[in-house]
């Protein structure tokens, strides 16, 4: 087992094809220098054709990116044609092709590791991950300075693509049809080849090392791309068990209507999740074209019983929804209950207020057993597809840090099992005030937020919304709770967090603008919701939502709140 | 030469598809741009020079424009990197 990280989601099995990429390399060493001005001329003139080639491959792979695999993605070509006709670039080639009297090729190489060096010095990695990109550009235009044309890959339908380290434009080429899997052993998970990989539902996993030293050609290999491991030459055993797998991943895929993602008219992806308790649900969700579950609530499952349900058997519900979404994202939030949700065999005790008594996380902090057993059945769910983990009614850091240690010493003890866990990101509800008004500081400590606009209103605004009496003051559109959503936004979007909102407002059609302009990157709701809100989210123009929401934070009450987005 | 502070508001900095976006439109006037961050400045026609500013997310980038059209380039630039560059913000 060769370990790597997770890239992409997903397993493939299938034959070993080994990638060795020398582009235009020949060409590039030869280290013949140019005679005399009449060569200098002629060697500008190639270079200057070359890039115009280049640029028209790279003009063709955008567009064909864009209709295939999305405009996002696409924008990773638009950038490569910039870079490929950057001034500067040109220009330290050209100076090299008329003052060194370097060939072509040579100086592009030259150039081009000279910019991806500086490049992999910057302290970022995302910075330094664009060094790639630019040997990408310049194997390219190599590829076409060269004589005769770039070699054509010969993939076998189902094979395992391992390679050193892969370009964006070879992976575009690829489609689940003829590619089973990905590895390689340079790259990261936000590279632009696992970007592509994972937009392609190609399983991947990069940045394994040693592998191109004892992969074999044509020989069996699995990829984990969950759990970031690859197996070479795997057991029958090992090979059956990922067969069963694959097919319970694969049980999961459907076709939907509304399959399509949300994006406003100025281009903003916003994701449009389902809200779901069990198995069951997934079906609509999926065929309501969610783009993934913003909120898995597992409560159900311990309800109407009368022991709370052991690890193997939250497993198998946990792992039945993560598979069926194929990769995409589920949220799945740890046990919420409280003095407001009894359950008899947790037997909380009478409290005055349960609202503002042990529920949440505070009550799994003080059932750690019972914490554990769900996080360990949650970690090992999480290798049958993209699951993320969510902790309820967070107050304050230190639970947060609490919660984490008590998931490292489960995932501790799985790996004491001889289990492998893959990474999960692990994110909080801001439903308390007080953890939104904190969110900058909170922001550090997790990778994610989903506010849950229930309790946040209710919170905030003093307010049961079960009490008649005092029913008619609850309104989610408060510019109070709206005030505390957009610190949340921002202050998550400031440390590269993303956010979420699953509270009720998100069913809300009539609210999307509001929700799309207080820069929420998904909205998760009650599956019948998905389409209309999808629909409407297409209509809207970002910058101008954002305009409304400037205004709408300013006004005085729910009312002209609700006023103004009737217009 | 006009000149225009804005903040970066790209979660993952001024990486290759937000600074392409800015590139193209920058490409669009006759104006030289130049792009300024911590003293550091690039030419904002050239997306490695951009991309070579390592600009990260909440950074104070300064805009300069110099030609006919320098003044409606900053507008245009400054708004664009305000709604986050065609990226989420």
């Amino acid at each position: 087992m060769l370990k790597g990280i997770a890239a992409a989601p997903g397993i493939g099995i299938g034959p070993v094809y080994l990638l060795e990429l020398k582009p235009g390399q020949e060409e590039s060493h030869n280290n013949q220098f140019l005679n005399g001005s009449e060569e200098v001329k002629a060697e500008l003139a190639r270079l200057e054709e070359a890039i115009g080639r280049a640029k028209r491959d790279l003009e063709e792979l955008a567009n064909r990116t864009r209709q295939e695999i999305g405009e996002a993605e696409a924008g990773i070509f638009n950038a490569h044609i910039l870079m490929l006709t950057d001034p500067t670039f040109i220009a330290s080639v050209k100076e090299k092709i008329k003052v060194e009297k370097k060939k072509a090729a040579r100086a592009v190489e030259e150039i081009a590791e000279a910019i991806a060096s500086s490049f992999a010095v910057l302290d970022d990695d995302l910075f330094r991950e664009r060094a790639a990109d630019i040997r990408d550009v310049a194997a390219r235009l190599l590829d076409n300075l060269a004589v005769g044309s770039r070699r054509a890959l010969e993939l076998k339908a189902g094979s395992i693509v391992v390679a050193r380290e892969l370009t964006p434009s070879l992976t575009a080429n690829f489609s689940r049809n003829t590619v089973a899997g990905i590895a390689t052993e340079i790259g990261g998970p936000t590279s632009h080849t696992a970007i592509m990989a994972r937009a392609l539902g190609i399983p991947a996993v990069l940045g394994v090392q040693g592998l191109m030293n004892q992969a074999r050609d044509g020989e069996l290999a699995i990829i984990d791309g969950s759990a970031g491991v690859v197996y070479l030459n795997p057991g029958s055993e090992l090979l059956e068990e990922y067969k069963k797998k694959k097919a319970v991943l694969e049980a999961g895929r459907r076709d939907s209507k509304y399959a399509g993602p949300a994006r406003t008219r100025d281009g903003r992806h916003i994701e449009v999740a389902a809200n779901i308790r069990n198995a069951a649900e997934v079906k609509m969700a999926l065929e309501h074209g969610a783009g993934g579950v913003g909120l898995f609530r597992t409560e159900f499952l311990f309800m109407n019983r009368e022991e709370p349900p052991g690890e193997e058997e939250q497993l198998q519900a946990y792992k039945e929804v993560v598979a069926a979404f194929q990769g995409k994202p589920v949220v799945v939030r740890t046990l919420d209950v409280g003095g407001d949700k009894p359950l008899p065999y947790l037997n909380p005790g009478h409290e005055e207020n349960p609202f503002l008594g042990l529920r949440g996380l505070r009550l799994c902090l003080a059932r750690q057993e019972l914490f554990k057993t769900q996080l360990k059945a949650l970690l090992r769910a999480a290798s049958y597809g993209n699951l993320k983990i969510m902790f309820p009614m967070v107050t304050t850091l230190e639970e947060i840090r609490q919660a984490k240690k008590i998931m490292a010493e489960a995932r501790m003890e799985l790996e004491a099992n001889g289990l492998t866990v893959s990474h999960v990101e692990t994110g909080i509800m801001i439903e308390v005030p007080a953890a939104a008004l904190m969110a900058d500081v909170l922001a550090r400590e997790v990778d994610f937020f989903s506010i849950g606009t229930n309790d946040l209103a209710q919170y905030t605004l003093a307010v049961d919304r079960g009490n008649e009496r005092v029913a008619g003051m609850y309104d989610a559109c408060h510019p109070a709770v709206l005030r505390l959503i957009d610190v949340t936004v921002k202050a998550a979007h400031r440390y590269g967090k993303w956010v979420g909102l699953c509270g009720e407002l998100g069913s809300e059609v009539d609210a999307a603008p509001l929700l799309v302009g207080l820069g929420l990157d998904e909205i998760s709701m009650s599956p019948v919701f998905i389409p209309p809100m999808k629909e409407a989210v297409n209509k809207i123009a970002y910058h101008e939502a954002r305009e409304l929401v400037r205004r709408l934070l300013e006004l005085p009450g729910p009312g002209e709140v609700r006023v103004a987005l009737s217009k | 030469m006009p000149e225009a502070r804005v903040i970066l508001k790209n979660p993952s900095g001024l990486h290759a598809r937000p600074a392409a976006v800015f590139v193209q439109a920058a490409n669009g006037f006759t104006a030289d741009i130049i792009l300024q961050r911590d003293g550091k400045e690039a030419n904002g026609k050239s997306i490695l020079a951009v991309m070579g500013l390592g600009a990260k997310c909440g950074t104070e980038l300064v805009i300069r424009a110099e030609g006919e059209d320098a003044d409606q380039a900053l507008v245009t630039l400054v708004e664009l990197v305000q709604a986050g560059l065609g990226e989420a913000s």
